[in-house]
């Protein structure tokens, strides 16, 4: 099942601004003041923030509302002028390489601040290997979720990770947001020479997932125990997982990379008992059911995958009302449903898996995580932190720093600890960052900047450390090569890139 | 050693006869082949192990071991025989299970004189993996005369479904996960025995233990005790898994502490073939698994650390 959502923010925004464009032509035309109708847009547009304060803003966005304000701050407004000159500017910013992640939805908003829309699918795909971005190609955040595997036959495979795409699309917290949710995909297949972990790999980079989430089931005594994963594609470059800094010229002009480590997480152990696990089934079931209304009891409407009509499995998302999703199927019906109304007591709990991951997609769009469910793992708040830390570099690699100094001690008493390697090699990263940003405000010529060699070499032996804790880390042994490619240090620096290389066949 | 010669001359004598008796005419022995029967876990002698050896389907001589394990079996093969005969072992007693292997033989006399035999109990030897690196999970002391040999197979199932799926995460390759065998039939005398079966079965690990009758409406006490085949523990790691129920076939909780103990194995065995790269990724699993981390593991670490060729980015002064 695929689930699209690319912005009911988008299209309120775009309801806010017409609308008050409207009110402001109409101004004109009556000879109204300029003062009159710009206080009648301001007040427009505060309850329309006031609104949109309920949910999580996009930065573009509120950045958009400004920008239309100071436009039409003390003008005779021409408002298709208005919108071309926001439209350039927005191309200005981002030709000017300012760190705003702008991504594919902001165009959309160019675009006349189009309405996005939100799909699901239900293809049943196997792992084909086809065509890259199948679906929603243009899509900025696109995930997958993967029937969990069910080795005993609880029979709660396919019912949780419907739960999950459909909380996860519902409460997503950006736009531009797709969800494939893989009921009948990579099934668990004991004669494939693959582990299940690989084939949700194989699929994820084969479609260039963002994200994908999998989990597995096993029976206990009192009932079913339910492990979630995440997994981030191994090897995706350019992703929003990975940031990079340049070295000046003049120390060898290399790259350093941090990337988010672990790339596979168990998010969630969670126990439910035997008398409960129905209750998992009944909100699957629920949740399939469109209503008239937004109400429980509300009239059948129609009914989404596993039932009904709906032959394709998709569905575009009309609206948002509390907790209910109008949706619209593909052949036309329409309808309410409602994750968190059916998806009570210990379901709940499991819905801390699906808020996780929208956090970890907010985070990389630039909005701040919650705080974290009690109910998650250790390892999930570690890469919760060291993602907070990664987006933070570029642009304030003083708070990377911090972040990173935190967590890389944890777990030192006991070796390397889950993410430790990950937070070591950030930190490294944001100190050269951070020493090249002091060293910018002496030197304008970026260039040029040479940084005193024992600070590098402490920072470079101190990723040693961490290289000899994780040896199978890649991109800190690369990383160590150009360190000591600028000290000088041809011995190490050639040993490093032998490791790399190492590991890099090893890894094919 | 006058009476085990005796012994040994009378169970030849007795060999001979059963090859008169079952057809085989044996010839005039021109060859000898002699060595020791012994315990494959134990590696006490096995006496009374009857030993026959094979030439074209034929048994063209066969033997007894002594008390001491040792037998010596005339025969004879043709000159231009094969340069390959075959020999059978199998205990009297039954205690054992039959081993056969090849020895090669030239011009009608075998290569090397000695041969030793290691038989396993009975049941033992089918549990040898094939893979590269396994852990047996041996026979469970029920308790009050329960039958509960399904257990040895419900706990390697467990064991197997919760540590590859972690060890997946980092990124171990498929030819270096573990398999579980069960084997009920491994029954080791004292924990510190179940070392031997480890090492016996090529394993990494050798998981035991015994079942407490406790309040059976809540569950039972299973002590689960783990060895291994590489000295990482002085003594067995065990742990107490409370309210464990028995009645569920498809069940089998086990504590963290012996997931780490499991696994450090594994690592210990990865260790050994010079692969410590994947052995540390092996104890970042175990490390995880426990609040407090084990001196085995921390020592482990350490010897890995020093040999990964990551050891030599450090600086040199350090």
């Amino acid at each position: 099942m695929i689930g699209l959502r690319a912005g009911w923010l988008g299209a309120l925004l775009a309801f806010t601004l017409m609308s008050a464009i409207a009110g402001v032509a109409l101004a004109g035309k009556t000879n109204r003041n300029n003062a009159d109708a710009l206080t009648e847009l301001l007040s427009s547009i505060t309850r329309s923030l006031q609104d949109l304060q309920k949910h999580e803003q996009r930065p573009e966005e509120m950045l958009l509302l400004m920008m239309m304000m100071q436009q039409m701050a003390g003008k005779d407004v021409d408002w298709g002028a208005e919108i071309l000159a926001i439209r350039r500017k927005l191309e200005e910013t981002k030709a000017i390489g300012k760190d705003v992640d702008w991504g594919p939805e902001i165009l959309a908003v160019q675009r006349k601040l189009e309405e996005t829309k939100e799909t699901l699918l239900n293809p049943r795909e196997g792992i084909s290997g086809g065509q890259r971005e199948r679906f929603f190609p243009d899509v900025r955040h696109r995930l997958a979720v993967f029937t969990f595997d069910d080795p005993h036959a609880t029979g709660l495979g396919d019912p949780i990770s419907f739960l999950l795409s459909k909380k996860l699309l519902f409460s997503s917290r950006v736009t531009s947001f797709a969800i494939v949710n893989y009921r009948q995909g990579a099934d668990r297949d004991s004669s494939s020479d693959l582990a299940y972990f690989d084939r949700v790999d194989a699929v994820t980079k084969d479609q260039n997932f963002r994200l994908a989430i999998w989990g597995r089931l096993s029976r206990t005594e009192r009932g079913v125990r339910i492990d979630s994963f995440l997994q981030i594609p191994s090897d995706a470059e350019k992703s929003p997982y990975e940031r990079t800094i340049q070295l000046p010229a003049a120390m060898g002009g290399g790259t350093l990379t941090a990337r988010l480590k672990p790339d596979r997480l168990l998010m969630q152990s969670l126990y439910v008992d035997y008398d409960k696990t129905s209750l998992l089934k009944t909100a699957a079931e629920q949740i399939a059911i469109l209503r008239a209304s937004p109400a429980v009891a509300a009239p059948v409407a129609g009914r989404l995958v596993g039932g009904g009509n709906d032959t394709t499995g998709s569905h575009s998302i009309l609206g948002l009302e509390r907790d209910w999703a109008q949706l619209r199927l593909a052949d036309g019906t329409s309808g309410w449903t409602s994750v968190d109304q059916f998806c009570t007591d210990i379901c709940r709990s499991l819905l801390d898996v699906a808020n996780f991951a929208n956090d970890l997609v907010a985070l990389t769009s630039g909005l701040a995580a919650r705080p974290l469910s009690k109910s998650l793992t250790r390892d999930a708040e570690t890469m919760l932190q060291q993602l907070a830390a990664l987006v933070s570099l570029p642009d304030n690699p003083n708070r990377a720093t911090e972040i990173a100094e935190r967590w890389t001690g944890v777990g030192s008493s006991r070796g390397i600890a889950s993410g430790g390697a990950g937070f070591a090699n950030l930190l490294a990263v944001a100190r050269v960052k951070l020493e090249l940003k002091r060293a910018s405000a002496r030197e304008p010529n970026f260039d040029r900047i040479r940084l005193d060699r024992r600070a590098i070499g402490r920072i470079a032996d101190r990723l040693a450390e961490a290289s000899v804790a994780d040896p199978s880390d890649v991109d800190i042994v690369e990383n160590l090569a150009v360190l000591f490619g600028y000290l000088g240090d041809n011995t190490r620096r050639k040993l490093a890139l032998e490791i790399a290389a190492n590991l890099k066949a090893k890894a094919r | 050693m006058v009476a085990s010669s005796l012994i040994w001359r009378l169970a030849s004598a007795f060999a001979i006869a059963c090859c008169w008796l079952s057809g085989v005419m044996p010839v005039a022995a021109d060859s000898i082949l002699a060595g020791t029967v012994t315990d494959a876990i134990t590696l006490q002698p096995v006496a009374g192990a009857e030993v026959q050896i094979e030439y074209s389907g034929q048994v063209v001589g066969a033997g007894t071991s002594d008390i001491d394990g040792f037998y010596r079996v005339p025969f004879t093969v043709p000159p231009g025989a094969p340069t390959v005969s075959t020999m059978i072992a199998s205990a009297r007693s039954g205690s054992h299970g039959i081993a056969r292997s090849n020895f090669q033989v030239k011009a009608g006399t075998p290569v090397t004189t000695a041969h030793n035999i290691a038989l396993f109990p009975i049941g033992v030897m089918d549990c040898r993996a094939q893979t590269r690196h396994s852990v047996i999970v041996g026979h469970f002391l029920p308790p009050d005369g329960r039958n509960l040999a399904e257990l040895s197979t419900r706990i390697a199932r467990s064991l197997e479904y919760a540590l590859n799926t972690q060890l997946q995460t980092v990124r171990l390759t498929l030819e270096l996960l573990p398999s579980f065998e069960p084997c009920d039939a491994a029954k080791p005398a004292t924990t510190r025995l179940a070392a031997d079966f480890a090492k016996a079965l090529r394993a990494d690990a050798f998981v035991g233990g015994d079942i407490s009758a406790a309040d059976e409406s809540s569950g039972f006490t299973v002590s689960i005790y783990v060895s291994d085949a590489h000295g990482l523990f002085s003594i067995p790691e065990t742990a107490s898994n409370r309210r464990v129920d028995l009645s569920n076939p498809s069940v089998a909780s086990i504590a963290g502490v012996t997931h780490a103990a499991v696994l450090a194995s594994i690592a210990a065995g990865l260790a050994g073939k010079n692969d410590c790269v994947s052995a540390i990724a092996v104890l970042s699993v175990a490390e995880r698994l426990v609040d407090v981390t084990p001196s085995y593991i921390t020592r482990l670490r350490k010897i890995c650390e020093s040999r990964v060729p990551n050891a030599g980015l450090r600086r040199a002064t350090q």
